[in-house]
């Protein structure tokens, strides 16, 4: 699997506190990497230095072959990264315009059947089209904040927790709709703590303490006894 | 209405424009119980808790206390009277520091600053006391936002998606303290969508969906009722 994202020797934080020590972690074309760890652990902080809005103090970021660690934010975006932080919708604007806005560099008839596909898959979100963004229910927010990423068309979107705060049904949906997109060359790199978004994934990482503790596919997370039971406690969620 | 019920909410209605958000719930809960409030995105719960805590007035139905009615009473009235409640997302005073958040609740409702101390503790925020609440990660700020209400001495405490964003091994830990909390005597409504969190918790669940109770009772049988599994669930 040719290479989309290569991070090597990636350290960040901010201001004097350096959060992050020697991450190294790639993405390839059409592949799903999810990446865990508590509370605390750098999740966050390591999503924000790949796009650049946290400091990066140290190491390489390869996208597509190309040096991007010094790039503006805009300027990977525009490259085809996307990114969806935890609470990434505007509230003052429309659920609509929120769809629109994700997609500005796409045609309007591409980001038109986008949104119409979107409320298909999501009718109970189709009444509040012409709503405030800032109207929806704390997870329906979060349903937008996933599409609005997709809107753009990008090749690698960087997630930050989708799932938290989504009913079950919902975490479900959400988990179809980034399948589908996958089957349509779109790679993911994924911070969850919902072990549901394992099925999605093709490769692991584990990052604890700002570094890098595993690295490996679902079956081997698994078959690791100390990391299961460190991280997945005993009561099973 | 039993006796010893604590907090009764009787037909509560708000709507917004023409979304009816919360339509006709009633509940009730006794001191040391815990009842789990779960239902699909947008179903009304945060509404619900939003009248019950004052931070709505509702259109309709009453909130009583101990008995006397509360309805319409502001938040900050209702925490001295004993009702508190944590956020979704939780809004600290970034620039002052965990100490000083929590110590602020516990003197806006004429607790002790020891109160302030205990919460921390209970919480185990007390090495992280000194730095700024701005500083904390997810996981902590949603603790903070617990002591925050704990200092105030709540006999009923609602508890909105505690959970959200929280590991395996930090839920296992959260439950355990709720569970805490119930033996002292509060009375706990919690929010949340992880339904393995609530189970260690508590038997007791009322369903929403579009602003109506769907389902009242077991949570083991919620989990079995068609609706509650088509709306909330998912196949």
């Amino acid at each position: 699997m040719p290479t989309l994202l290569e991070i090597t020797g990636l350290a960040g934080g901010y201001g004097p506190l350096q959060v992050l020590w020697d991450v190294a972690l790639n993405v390839g074309e059409s592949e799903n990497v999810v990446l865990l760890g508590p509370n605390g652990a750098g999740k966050t902080t390591l999503l924000k230095t790949l796009v650049g809005l946290a400091r990066l103090r140290q190491g390489e970021i390869l996208f597509q072959g190309r040096r991007i660690e010094r790039l503006r934010t805009d300027e990977k975006i525009r490259l085809g990264i996307a990114f969806m932080t935890e609470m990434g919708v505007f509230t003052n604007l429309s659920v609509e315009e929120n769809l629109f806005l994700g997609g500005y560099q796409q045609s309007r008839e591409t980001v038109r059947g986008r949104i119409d596909e979107f409320f298909a898959l999501f009718p109970d979100l189709a009444p509040h089209r012409r709503h405030l963004a800032g109207a929806l229910s704390g997870g329906q927010r979060k349903m937008l904040g996933v599409v609005k990423a997709l809107m753009a068309s990008p090749r690698l979107v960087i997630m930050d927790e989708p799932s938290s705060g989504l009913s079950p049904r919902y975490v479900g949906e959400v988990i179809k709709m980034l399948a589908r997109f996958r089957t349509q060359g779109v790679s993911f790199l994924i911070a969850e703590q919902n072990v549901k978004f394992l099925d999605l994934a093709d490769r692991v990482y584990v990052l604890d303490g700002g570094r890098i503790s595993f690295s490996g596919t679902v079956e081997e997370l698994k078959a690791d006894k100390a990391i299961h039971e460190a991280y997945f406690g005993l009561k099973g969620h | 209405m039993s006796s010893e019920a604590v907090l009764v909410a009787r037909d509560l209605g708000k709507s917004f424009a023409s979304l009816k958000a919360v339509d006709g719930i009633s509940l009730e809960l006794s001191s040391g119980e815990i009842m789990g409030l779960v239902g699909p995105n947008g179903s009304g719960k945060t509404t619900l808790v939003n009248l019950v805590s004052g931070l709505y007035r509702p259109d309709r139905g009453e909130v009583l206390l101990g008995g006397h009615p509360v309805t319409g009473l502001a938040p900050h009235r209702l925490a001295r009277l004993g009702l508190n409640r944590t956020f979704q997302v939780p809004k600290p005073l970034h620039t002052l520091t965990v100490r000083e958040n929590v110590e602020l609740a516990a003197f806006y409702t004429g607790q002790r600053p020891e109160e302030a101390e205990r919460a921390l503790d209970f919480t185990g925020l007390a090495s992280l006391a000194d730095r700024p609440a701005g500083s904390l990660n997810v996981g902590q700020q949603k603790l903070l936002d617990l002591a925050r209400a704990l200092a105030t001495r709540p006999r009923i405490l609602l508890v909105d998606e505690l959970g959200a964003g929280l590991g395996p091994k930090e839920l296992d830990e959260v439950a355990e303290k709720l569970l805490l909390l119930a033996q002292s005597g509060i009375a706990l409504l919690v929010v949340e969508h992880l339904l393995a969190f609530l189970n260690q918790l508590t038997s007791r669940v009322l369903v929403m969906n579009a602003g109506m109770k769907i389902f009242e009772g077991n949570l083991a049988a919620a989990a079995e009722d068609p609706l509650v599994v088509e709306v909330f669930l998912g196949g």
